[in-house]
């Protein structure tokens, strides 16, 4: 697939040659990036299974929500900021391979479910807050455990296929 | 030593792993879901014991429901640990960082049992834990420690 000049260029700028040519600076913002992907699954995980009904099943959906969203969000600026530094050292490298732009299909699919959650199950959120949640926020639940585990895996995948 | 590692190498098992191109991703990516489990469970244990998360609950209740992850996260980081040591002997136990990575898994494990024995023990003790004067300085060698081990692991793909 053909990769636009302007990733190239990047790649090829002041930053993206310093992050590729340091021994250090690739593997630290790597180690960054994980420390806060596993915050980010963790505590959606946390979240999800609560929309499940198999954790915390005593705490209000609702309280549950704000006790972990702040770490999810925090978190995830995080991944963006240290995942946009390891993608502007190998730009066009990694657009060219299917492993990273099928893990951002995943991605927006566990966006887009947060979205539609938020829109559609969330505005009855007081009369499942406690105890049972309701069917739309299982499914909730579930396809963001699914997308999310899909997501680790093809980010794995990306560091095997360049 | 490294006689025994080439021996390993050579086993069948370390042969299916290294031929089957999509295994030793796959194995790696089920060890990241494990510290994901692992280090948020960790994380939020020591984030109560510091007082910013979950203010009020009593920690033995918090131990009963993150523990567990902890545990049964450890066990799958052993095990597909394991296996990506029997797909590349080479790589890992003779790496520095390997080497800091277990001994750092040793202390925190025995950190975390003993303080998991000891709220069991006396729960009422701990319910308020952020004023027991121990918890604080425990939760930070905690949160050091797992620090310390997610850098190393990352880094032995780096090591010598």
């Amino acid at each position: 697939m053909a990769v636009p000049a302007f990733f190239e260029a990047l790649q090829t700028s002041p930053l993206g040659l310093e992050i590729s040519g340091s021994i250090w600076l690739f593997p630290t913002i790597e180690t960054i990036h994980v420390f806060a992907l596993a915050v980010v699954v963790g505590s959606i995980a946390i979240v999800d299974l609560r929309l499940l009904g198999l954790a915390f099943k005593d705490k209000a959906v609702t309280a549950v929500s704000r006790e972990y969203l702040p770490w999810t969000w925090g978190a995830f600026g995080l991944a963006v900021v240290s995942g946009l530094l390891l993608f502007v050292s190998r730009a066009a490298d990694y657009l060219a391979i299917a492993p990273f732009l099928i893990k951002f299909v995943f991605m927006g699919l566990a966006g887009l479910n947060m979205v539609v959650f938020h829109l559609l199950t969330w505005r009855s959120v007081e009369t499942w807050d406690q105890g049972a949640p309701a069917s739309g926020a299982k499914i909730a639940g579930l396809l963001s455990l699914v997308f999310w585990a899909i997501v680790i895996v093809l980010g794995r995948k990306v560091g095997f296929s360049l | 030593m490294s006689g025994f590692l080439d021996w390993v190498g050579t086993t069948s098992l370390s042969q299916t792993l290294q031929n089957q191109f999509w295994m030793v991703p796959t194995i790696q990516a089920v060890h990241i879901m494990a510290i994901t489990a692992v280090f948020t469970s960790a994380l939020v244990l020591d984030m109560r014991l510091l007082g910013v998360m979950h203010k009020g609950q009593a920690l033995q209740r918090l131990n009963t429901r993150f523990m567990p992850w902890i545990g049964w996260g450890v066990l799958v980081l052993l095990v597909t640990g394991v296996l990506l040591m029997i797909a590349e002997p080479t790589r890992a136990i003779l790496n520095p960082y390997f080497q800091i990575k277990m001994a750092a898994l040793v202390v925190v494990g025995a950190i975390t049992w003993s303080l998991a024995k000891a709220v069991a023990r006396s729960p009422d003790a701990w319910a308020e834990p952020e004023r027991n004067p121990v918890a604080k300085p425990l939760a930070v060698a905690s949160l050091i420690l797992w620090a310390i081990i997610v850098t190393a692991g990352r880094w032995i793909a780096y090591g010598p």
